[in-house]
This record gives structure tokens, C-alpha cells and sequence, in this order.
């Protein structure tokens, strides 16, 4: 499955290259007042963000992606 | 104008974490794969919580609509323990696409049984628990969810870990799902056939990394196998085959008196309109006056109706591999604008299986604090997918390997949402929170060269919810 493989290199280059540092700035804790905003939280309401993947898992032949956990529907 | 504090705060006199440093740590552990609510709060609550969510979903024309209603309480057990209960209930009515039949000139016309509306209910019930570590997060969930003609069982644990001075995240998930599925016979329904049962299975194994960048960034990265097993087809959905119809049969032509002509579509005969005949009859409401008076469930007690309408007018059943394996990659993005005291959340999602759809999802979200507790989060998404490899609008013949389908869901298109939330908190302990979405797919918005589909199966949809959360 030369998809598969792909995927998993880009995955793997991704991760050394987030963890290599070489483009990380090393942020103290005192320095995280910026991503503790309240706005650098994606979702305010996680219901809604669950029912939006639900919904476009029923319309679209693509689900999920974002986390495992959902069941399964007869939805039309 | 007033903003957001943008600083660290600490623990209050009431001994409940800031609004800022729950952000924080939601910042710091809101990674994929893990539990949603415990993703999206990041921390352990020492409150009792509960949501009530509802939302009202409308397509267009005479397609569908649902009504969905949703409680949820999370309840802190000890210093480590978290459990959350979750109650859902949404009512589906009005119709969906059963085939797309031909008109005279060999044209395909999507078919709504509007006489036939479907009125679904659909009752889910989870239950999570999730253990705070040090360092860690692990979440097990199990759930079940019953409709008229689906069952689904599901189960899925997640865990987080984090490392680097909590700069990076590690997540892992699994999950399974165990489903029956079969369609709900109704003998007052014209096109319906007896009821099969048949079930499926699903497990997805998941891994992600979420890395701060920098002082305003945080860049997430996950990929999902999902591995599907079992009956993945439609009971409902039906396909036209023109080589199986009898109508479209040369042999019938030439009985006619049609001996110079082949194909039906040379003709552009009214009495081969199959299309025009049924949009007729359902508009007349000669449809709904069959199933309403129950003649439909005479003939159908008299008949095998079924068996007669693909002799006759070449329905096959909609038929699918009996696997699909999907990857799904997903890279994340969340960037801070101090001078708009915004935020900027970047969304890529690919996937590919092998039935041959692969889609790209490409999603901003604007996240603008705007003081006293209230946000406004404008947004667009687009979504494009490939069709199936045994996908059309109908068929010329059965293809060599004998799958088909006609599923709107399985055809090349494009579709853009364009979205806009609004929230408002009252203090750390109350959140309302009202969402609006306006989702438009179309044929034509697919990425690229456009593959199997058509403009038959454009539709819009809107959808307005309403979420209230609060904390005691």
C-alpha cells in the first residue's frame, strides 16, 4: 500500500522535524499567556464540534479523522 | 474595548482554576484522539458541569431535516476521576434520494419518495471515563446508539502523554464499533422491500504529536487507519441499469414496431420518460395518495414489487465491497494575534480508502475574544472528494466486478460552508453559545477534473444550534 507508506513517512518527518526543535522556540511556562487565551481553544462548545463531524460524516463519504470514538448511523 | 486577559493566572479563593489557566492547560493537552470534552477543558474540573445542547438541521426542497437535543453531566470522582454522561435524541423527517431514474433522452433525475417520508428517531447513549495522570490523560468511552433500522455499540480509549516540558504531546486511540443495520419494511411504502438484516464492524487506531511552536503557536498533527468490515451497503438505495431494464430492452423496441432503433434514447419517446413519469406522480400526489390509501400495501401484499420494478425498469440494489480501509491525515494549526486579540485556527484534512474517494478538507476558523466574556468565531470550510470507483448517476451495465451505487455520498463533489458562532460566558460557571452554518455542495466545486457525479445531486443545507453550559 504505497498510500500507506507515504503517509506514515510524512508523518514521521513531521513529528522528528516537531521534535528535533530545529524550528521550536523552547517557551517557558511563564511565557504562555498567549496560547492560555481562551480564543486559542478551537471549539468553545465540544457538543457542537461533535455534532458538526457527525453531520458532515453523514453527507460526506469521509469520516472523522479527529479523534476516534464515534459509533455508526443509518443516516441518508 | 476590553479584552481578554491574556496572562497566567492561579488558582482562585474558591480553589477553582482561572478561566485562563484552564485555557492554558486546554491549550496544552487539546490534542486528537483524545475524549472531546476533556480535550477541550484540558484540566479536571472540581465542579459538577452540565450542558444542554439543540440544534435544528434543514435541507433544501423537500430533503430532510433533524431535530437533535442533547444533556450531559460530567461529575469529578476523587482527585484523579472524571466520569461524563451523555443523552442524545435526534428526530429525522422528510425524504432522501432512493434513484435516479431516466428521462426520455436517457437523462438522470434524482427520485425523492416524498410520498414516503421518513420519520427516524435516534436515541444515543454514552458513557466516559477519564483517569488524570501525571503528565497523562487516558479516557475510555462506551456508547450505544438505536435508530428503526441501525444499531450501533461502540467503545474507544484514548490516551495522552506529555513530554518536553508539556511543549509536546503525544496521543494514541483506539476505537470499535460493532453495528446491525437493516431497513425499517414498510409495506404502505411504495419501492420498499421486506426487511434484511445484516451487520458491521469498524476499528480505528489512531496516533497524533501536538508541538508549541512558539509563543503564539501550536501546530497539531494526527493520522487515523480506519478499517471497515462487513455489510457497507445502503438497504435503501437503489441504482438504474439500462442493460437490465426490460423497457429499454432493443427486443421490446423492435416488438413495437421500432425496427430502425437500438437504443431508447433515439427515440425521445414521453412513454420511456421513467423520470418525467414518476416526478409526475409525485407531484400529483398520486404517490402519497397510494401509500396513504393503502393500495401501495395491496399491491405490494399481491406483488413482489421489488422484483417487478428492476425487471421492468432495471433498479439493482445498491451493492459495495464488503471492506474499506481508509487514512486519514489531519495537520492543525492555532496561531495568536495579539493586536486583534484573536486567534486563527488552520485546519488540512486528506484522506484516501480503497474504493478510490479521496477528499481534501481545508477549514479556517477566527476566534476573536471581544471583552467581557463574549466571542464571535466566523468561519468557512471546503470539502472535495473523488467518487467511488463503483459509483454513477445510473448504468449502462452491470460493471465486471458487480458493485454499484448511486449514493450522492459516494459521487465527486464539492461542497462550502460558511459559519458563524457566537458565545457569551457569565462568569467562570454559565456559557451560551449559539452556532449557524450554511452548507452548499454542488457538483461542479470538486478540486481538479471532475469525476463521476452530477448536478442532480446538488443540495444546501442550514443549520442553527444552541448550547447552554454550566458548572455548580
Amino acid at each position: 500500500m504505497p498510500k500507506l507508506s507515504i503517509t506514515c513517512l510524512t508523518f514521521a518527518l513531521i513529528s522528528t522535524s516537531m521534535l528535533s526543535g530545529c524550528t521550536v522556540e523552547k517557551v517557558r511556562v511563564w511565557q504562555r499567556g498567549h496560547l492560555a487565551n481562551p480564543v486559542m481553544t478551537r471549539d468553545r462548545s465540544s457538543a457542537q464540534a461533535t455534532l458538526e463531524q457527525h453531520t458532515y460524516s453523514a453527507k460526506e463519504s469521509t469520516a472523522g479523522g479527529y479523534g476516534t470514538g464515534a459509533g455508526g448511523c443509518g443516516c441518508n | 474595548m476590553e479584552r481578554e486577559p491574556a496572562v497566567v493566572a492561579v488558582t482562585n479563593k474558591k480553589g477553582h482554576k482561572s478561566e485562563a489557566l484552564t485555557a492554558l492547560m486546554g491549550a496544552a493537552l487539546a490534542l486528537p484522539g483524545i475524549n472531546a470534552q476533556a480535550a477541550e477543558q484540558g484540566y479536571r474540573s472540581d465542579q459538577v458541569s452540565f450542558g444542554y445542547h439543540h440544534t435544528e438541521y434543514k435541507e433544501s426542497g423537500d430533503r430532510m431535516s433533524v431535530t437533535a437535543d442533547q444533556l450531559s453531566i460530567t461529575v469529578p470522582i476523587g482527585q484523579s476521576l472524571e466520569t461524563n454522561f451523555t443523552a442524545t435524541k435526534d428526530v429525522t423527517s422528510g425524504a432522501s434520494p432512493v434513484v435516479n431514474f431516466l428521462d426520455g433522452e436517457g437523462k438522470p433525475h434524482q427520485f425523492l419518495e416524498t410520498g414516503a417520508s421518513i420519520e427516524d428517531q435516534r436515541d444515543i447513549y454514552e458513557g466516559t471515563l477519564s483517569y488524570y495522570g501525571d503528565g497523562s490523560l487516558t479516557s475510555i468511552k462506551l456508547g450505544t446508539s438505536e435508530e428503526d433500522d441501525y444499531e450501533s455499540n461502540y467503545s474507544n480509549i484514548s490516551v495522552k502523554i506529555d513530554i518536553n516540558d508539556k511543549l509536546t504531546n503525544l496521543s494514541f486511540g483506539y476505537g470499535h464499533s460493532d453495528d446491525k443495520v437493516w431497513n425499517s419494511y414498510n409495506p404502505n411504502v411504495l419501492l420498499e422491500e421486506p426487511s434484511i438484516f445484516n451487520n458491521r464492524r469498524k476499528d480505528e487506531f489512531s496516533i497524533g504529536i501536538g508541538q508549541v511552536i512558539n509563543r503564539d503557536t501550536i501546530l497539531q498533527f494526527s493520522v487515523t487507519y480506519v478499517n471497515s468490515e462487513g455489510f457497507l451497503s445502503d438497504p435503501y438505495k437503489k441504482s438504474v441499469v439500462v442493460d437490465e431494464a426490460l423497457i429499454y430492452s432493443p427486443e421490446l423496441l423492435h416488438f413495437l414496431g421500432f425496427t430502425d432503433v437500438s437504443d431508447f434514447r433515439d427515440l425521445d419517446n414521453p412513454i420511456l420518460n421513467v423520470a418525467g413519469l414518476f416526478s409526475t406522480l409525485t407531484d400529483l400526489g398520486v404517490v402519497q395518495f397510494l401509500n396513504d390509501s393503502g393500495i401501495t400495501a395491496a399491491l405490494n401484499k399481491l406483488f413482489d414489487i421489488p422484483e417487478i420494478s428492476a425487471f421492468v425498469f432495471g433498479l439493482e440494489k445498491d451493492n459495495r465491497p464488503e471492506s474499506r480501509n481508509q487514512i486519514i491525515s489531519l495537520l492543525r494549526l492555532s496561531h495568536y494575534f495579539e493586536s486583534t486579540n484573536s486567534a486563527l485556527h488552520a485546519d488540512y484534512r486528506y484522506s484516501d480508502d480503497d474504493w478510490g474517494v479521496y477528499s481534501h478538507t481545508m477549514e479556517l476558523k477566527w476566534n476573536v475574544g471581544l471583552g467581557l466574556g463574549w466571542q464571535v468565531s466566523p468561519g468557512v470550510r471546503y470539502y472535495t472528494q473523488h467518487s467511488a470507483y463503483f459509483y454513477d448517476t445510473f448504468f449502462e451495465t452491470i460493471p465486471e466486478h458487480g458493485y454499484l451505487t448511486s449514493d450522492y455520498r459516494l459521487a465527486g463533489f464539492g461542497a462550502i460552508s460558511k459559519k458563524l458562532e457566537i458565545s457569551k460566558s457569565f462568569g467562570r460557571d454559565f456559557t451560551l453559545f449559539v452556532h449557524y452554518e450554511e452548507y452548499d455542495r454542488r457538483y461542479d466545486f470538486e478540486l481538479g477534473d471532475q469525476t463521476n457525479g452530477g448536478e442532480l445531486d446538488d443540495y444546501t443545507f442550514s443549520l442553527v444550534s444552541v448550547s447552554f453550559d454550566a458548572s455548580f
